[in-house]
């Protein structure tokens, strides 16, 4: 059984679900979220933004380190509900970079992706803008998947405890 | 999603791929070179570039090689 304590604080409707970190099972899960997270932040440090996208870049990226840390630095309990919520949101600001990105790529393609995607490597790498949103918008396609995947992780965690497993 | 490296990279080990990712996500294995498909962002330029042929999409693996798939994803579970 996985050790778990829920404590419901008042403070409005929210209920904090803190886990005890030493059980080999969320050990497992935690280290798969920091996994996780910095293979994102990986990604994330391999975009080239335009000045436009920067600030909310910079949150996205200082909010998955902030995570990361809180993981990293909780000696024995982790507020699992605190860093969905989290994550959610940096979630919902990846995929609002995505839609930029999706947008300025088929704009700089003339609303031909798939034309462009066509032809051969070497031809795509010389349009040089276009690969460039090209990339820009898979990368933040896969950190909107890592980032889902994270909260599932979370997920599957809490249903652990709610069964008892 | 990922692209994932097969059988003919094995004793080949060319490393076209490494170059040309974007993102830094192909590391060399003992054997083979291997993706790691947290960071894989599909861009199949690795696929364009090798030169054995090794590289396939997550769901266009040939059948036979379909084991590299997990073979990739132990690689990158155990920290290699």
């Amino acid at each position: 059984m996985i050790s778990a304590l829920s404590i419901r604080i008042a403070c409005g409707c929210f209920e904090h679900i803190i886990f005890k970190k030493e059980s080999p099972a969320m050990q497992d899960a935690f280290k798969r979220l920091q996994i996780l997270m910095g293979d994102t932040l990986q990604i994330a440090d391999h975009m080239k933004v335009a000045p436009e996208y920067e600030q909310m870049y910079q949150q996205i990226v200082n909010g998955l380190k902030e995570q990361n840390e809180k993981i990293e630095t909780s000696a024995h309990h982790i507020d699992v509900f605190s860093i969905s919520k989290h994550l959610s949101a940096i979630k919902n600001m990846v995929q609002q970079l995505e839609g930029n990105f999706i947008e300025d790529y088929k704009k700089s393609t003339g609303n031909q992706i798939g034309q462009y995607e066509q032809m051969s490597l070497e031809e795509q790498m010389e349009q040089t803008e276009n690969y460039h949103h090209k990339m820009d918008y898979l990368s933040a396609a896969k950190m909107r998947e890592n980032l889902i995947r994270m909260n599932e992780v979370l997920q599957a965690l809490s249903g652990k405890r709610e069964s008892g497993k | 999603m990922a692209y994932v490296i097969t059988s003919p990279c094995i004793g080949e080990k060319a490393a076209e791929c490494v170059d040309v990712c974007p993102v830094d996500c192909i590391a060399e294995g003992p054997d083979q070179f291997y993706i790691d498909p947290d960071i894989c962002i599909d861009c199949g330029a690795c696929e364009a570039v090798c030169p054995v042929e090794a590289i396939f999409h997550e769901e266009e693996v040939p059948a036979g090689e379909e084991k590299y798939i997990q073979k990739a994803i132990e690689f990158y579970s155990n920290d290699y």
